[in-house]
């Protein structure tokens, strides 16, 4: 089975192969509009002052007015980028933006409705465990189908929507079936592919669109002038004709593309849960539901290829989707192509006067009870007994298993109040508080003026709850509390990160576990407020960051032990694997040379990277941490730090899996 | 004749999409603060539930305070109906008056009550009382974040639907500017102890 990182090459070369589809249904379009144009040119009987007889180019199409040839494929090119350009311009404010456009309504991460809360601990199950910060949950109100979507750039700004009928309808291992299944486009690397279907089929829809616009002008206008309003009106009605073309074309390509990755989402879904059974009754659940998987919103066709399963009744070779018959019988053989036909979910009423339970006195919504509680000692001890083998298992049930048991174990005050941005900034606050009491009254001294004063009451107020969690538990926490600090304003979420700064900085050396915060922070809310800068990648051979490998190996290699000759070792490990050319060979640094500040140097360069190189890189430090077949605590924090800020997200480490491979 | 007719085409669609572009930044904006108020109607709600537990608990003690129990019960209901026109209509002027008004009538009757309860020393050593006024006052905190978040996004979206291109797209889409949210806290109510030693 393939990794993480070749999942993405696969998707990348996906993409490559969409262009070349792309090309000559362009091609098709271009030359459809030749004919109109030339077919409306009949009734035009002079050219440049002479008479001129367009039908023979008409009627003997080998006879090609190269002239006219040429304008008609400059202008439609133009036009089909430039529509190309406006629709990824649009796409490009972030999945949330597209949720919206979609008719999703975000739920907020301290929602106290039953149905939403379970839907949120599900996703933030799964985020947890595949080491993802949680996506934004949008719910589809309108719609009583069963269906699932997610949007966005990449994991870090992923919305993930569900259908209100998903929602009511699906029991609980059903809906993690669901889940999973967005969750993997989200790991195989389909959001990327996902925004370039929609940009470049907006462009040459874009055609029908003009024509059916030119059609609806016409018929407002006076008919004045009878001989021009004819040509338009044939204009237009030939461009709707073509754009039809276009259109047909664009489902063509749509489904060479979808059919097979929706193959692997069910396949990689079954393989995070194990369950194969609830997403064979997911699916038999939408097939016995009248109205199925449709989606009513006019964005829906467009975006079809998104969702989880067909959004239109489409059969055979149009559908985005494999037919339902055969996802099911993939996953359960038994199958006997009957469905059961299921009620829709009652009409959502709003009652104004039902009160709401507040969060203080809402029982133990729904959790899945853990098969096997783990407690998070008992997990760090077994884990320095492992070995870790070569070939390295991804997301696995026992992460899942992991991640509910580690969200049952947080204290129920952090974990009410840290999905909204007051308990969500406070317990940040309280994360970076140091232990000693002459360093945190310099801490307060320093942010007393730029983050609020009941703010940091809260923190103080949390501190020893704060400070008797483990390691495992504030990383998911964190996991959770992003979601919740995005809703704070640009002009909050300044404050916010300026106080982050000042309580890092304020001790004179950072600790890892603060670097691994801040850099998570700035990694996962920094797009939402400030301008993303596209990233190109700069580096396609580790030659060129040797020096940067060189700084990340050996800080790994000072963790995993203080024997200098197993330091040595390990980093040996680390720097064999990348194979670098003799004048490019690196050595062991000093312990001087290789602290934080330097890891975040060497990372922020490493990010530039291409993908096989981060792949490689990687890898080779997952190497050094494995060199002596003890993975301490210490180890593990950092490579995972270097692994999420270079943006590849990786489980968190659970024994008996060993160390895993990015998800 | 070829490039004119590019041209022709060429600049009007330039302007069209640069008119979308400004468009679409404004239904963000608007988004934006109508989302953060959905942040500020959990927490006023929050606000409001807690709101019977203490009637509840403080009707016991103070039996003869009948006057001022009413006027919470009344302020309180004031305050649920007016949090819900406003979440049917966040930024509108009338409707953010309105709740403003209504928040800060029972901010009022709040601090008024928690002025007589000084008077009643079994009522303040009270558990349950204790309890939900520390919930209350993280609520009260909690509130005023949610505020400043909106008011932030509100500002962000007037000033944009003020500058000069987009402010003509604003004019023929209709955006009108959104009212911010003015409350006081009932940490700013409290009246201070006088002493007169």
């Amino acid at each position: 089975m393939t990794d993480f990182f070749e999942r993405q090459s696969i998707a990348r070369t996906k993409t490559k192969l969409l262009l070349c589809y792309f090309v000559p249904a362009v091609a098709l379009t271009i030359l459809g509009i030749y004919f109109v144009v030339l077919f409306g040119l009949c009734f035009h009987t002079s050219y440049r002052g002479r008479h001129y007889d367009y039908a023979r180019h008409l009627f003997t199409p080998t006879n090609v007015n190269w002239h006219l040839l040429g304008v008609v494929a400059v202008v439609t090119v133009v036009c089909v980028a430039i529509a190309s350009l406006y629709k990824a311009s649009l796409l490009s404010d972030g999945g949330h933006a597209v949720a919206a456009m979609l008719g999703g309504r975000q739920i907020l991460p301290n929602t106290t409705n039953p149905d939403e809360l379970r839907l949120r601990n599900v996703v933030e199950e799964m985020a947890i465990a595949s080491g993802v910060t949680v996506p934004e949950i949008f719910v589809l109100d309108d719609e009583g189908s069963i269906n699932a979507f997610v949007v966005g750039h990449n994991a870090s700004d992923a919305a993930l929507g569900v259908t209100n009928g998903a929602m009511r309808l699906l029991n609980r291992d059903e809906l993690q079936a669901v889940v999973g299944h967005e969750f993997s486009h989200l790991l195989n690397g389909d959001m990327g592919l996902n925004i370039w279907l929609m940009s470049l089929l907006f462009g040459i829809l874009f055609i029908a669109i003009t024509g059916k616009f030119l059609l609806q002008v016409e018929s407002g206008t006076s008919s004045s002038s009878r001989r021009n309003t004819g040509g338009i009106v044939l204009l237009g009605v030939g461009l709707f004709v073509i754009g039809s073309i276009g259109y047909f074309c664009a489902r063509l390509i749509k489904c060479a593309v979808c059919r097979e990755r929706e193959c692997l989402a069910d396949a990689s879904s079954v393989q995070f849960t194990r369950n194969p059974i609830a997403l064979a009754s997911a699916l038999k659940k939408i097939g016995g539901l009248s109205y199925g998987s449709r989606i009513l919103s006019a964005e829906a066709d467009e975006a079809s290829h998104l969702f989880f399963a067909d959004v239109m009744s489409e059969n055979g070779m149009f559908s985005t989707h494999p037919s339902l018959t055969d996802r099911i019988r993939l996953l359960d053989p038994s199958f006997d192509g009957k469905f059961e036909p299921i009620q829709g979910p009652p009409p959502r009423k709003v009652d104004p006067t039902r009160p709401i339970q507040t969060i203080m006195d809402v029982p133990g919504i729904n959790r899945m009870p853990p098969a096997t509680v783990l407690q998070i000692a008992q997990v760090i001890n077994q884990r320095n007994e492992q070995t870790p083998a070569p070939p390295k298992p991804r997301f696995t049930p026992a992460h899942l298993t992991y991640a509910a048991g580690l969200a049952a174990s947080f204290p129920p005050e952090i974990d009410a109040i840290v999905r909204e941005p007051f308990g969500a900034s406070a317990f940040v606050y309280a994360m970076l508080l140091s232990c000693d009491e002459a360093a945190r009254q310099k801490q307060l001294t320093d942010i007393a003026g730029c983050a609020d004063q009941s703010v940091i009451n809260a923190a103080m107020q949390y501190l020893p709850t704060v400070n008797a969690l483990s390691k495992g538990q504030k990383l998911g926490l964190i996991s959770i509390a992003i979601p919740a600090l995005r809703h704070m304003s640009p002009l909050q979420f300044d404050s916010f990160s300026k106080t982050v700064q000042l309580l890092v900085e304020s001790d004179s050396e950072i600790s890892l576990f603060e670097y691994n915060i801040q850099k998570s922070i700035r990694r996962h809310l920094e797009p939402r407020f400030k301008l993303p800068t596209p990233a190109i990648a700069q580096y396609y051979a580790a030659a060129g960051l040797s020096a940067e490998c060189a700084v990340l190996f050996s800080a790994l290699a000072y963790q995993s032990s203080i024997e200098g000759t197993e330091v040595a070792r390990a980093f040996r490990c680390g720097a064999d694997d990348l194979q670098l050319p003799p004048q490019k060979q690196i050595a062991l640094l000093p312990k001087d040379d290789c602290n934080l500040v330097q890891i975040d140097a060497a990372v922020q360069k490493i990010t530039q990277a291409s993908f096989p190189v981060k792949k490689q890189i990687l890898n080779a430090c997952a190497l050094v941490v494995a060199a002596d077949s003890v993975v301490k605590e210490e180890e593990a924090e950092m490579l995972r730090a270097i692994a999420d800020a270079i943006g590849c997200p990786l489980p968190p480490f659970v024994s008996s899996v060993g160390i895993p491979e990015a998800a | 004749m070829a490039l004119a007719v590019i041209a022709l085409l060429a600049l009007p669609m330039l302007a069209a999409i640069l008119g979308f572009a400004f468009y679409n930044r404004l239904i963000a904006l608007r988004n934006a603060y109508k989302n953060a108020f959905a942040q500020i109607d959990v927490q006023l709600k929050r606000r409001h539930d807690l709101i019977p537990n203490i009637v509840e608990t403080a009707k016991g003690y103070l039996q003869h305070e009948r006057g001022t129990l009413d006027e919470v019960i009344i302020a309180r209901a004031g305050a649920v109906s007016a949090a819900q026109s406003a979440a049917a209509a966040p930024g509108d002027a009338a409707a953010m008056a309105q709740l403003s008004t209504a928040e800060n009538t029972l901010t009022g009757a709040l601090s008024r009550l928690l002025v007589v309860a000084e008077n009643y020393p079994d009522l303040k050593a009270n558990q349950v009382m204790i309890q939900v006024m520390e919930q209350l006052t993280t609520t009260e905190n909690r509130v005023a974040l949610a505020r400043q978040a909106y008011n932030d996004d509100v500002m962000f979206y007037n000033t944009a639907i003020q500058k000069v291109p987009a402010n003509l797209i604003a004019g023929w889409f209709h955006f009108t500017p959104a009212e911010f949210f003015q409350a006081d806290n009932l940490a700013d109510r409290q009246t201070p102890t006088v002493s007169f030693s």
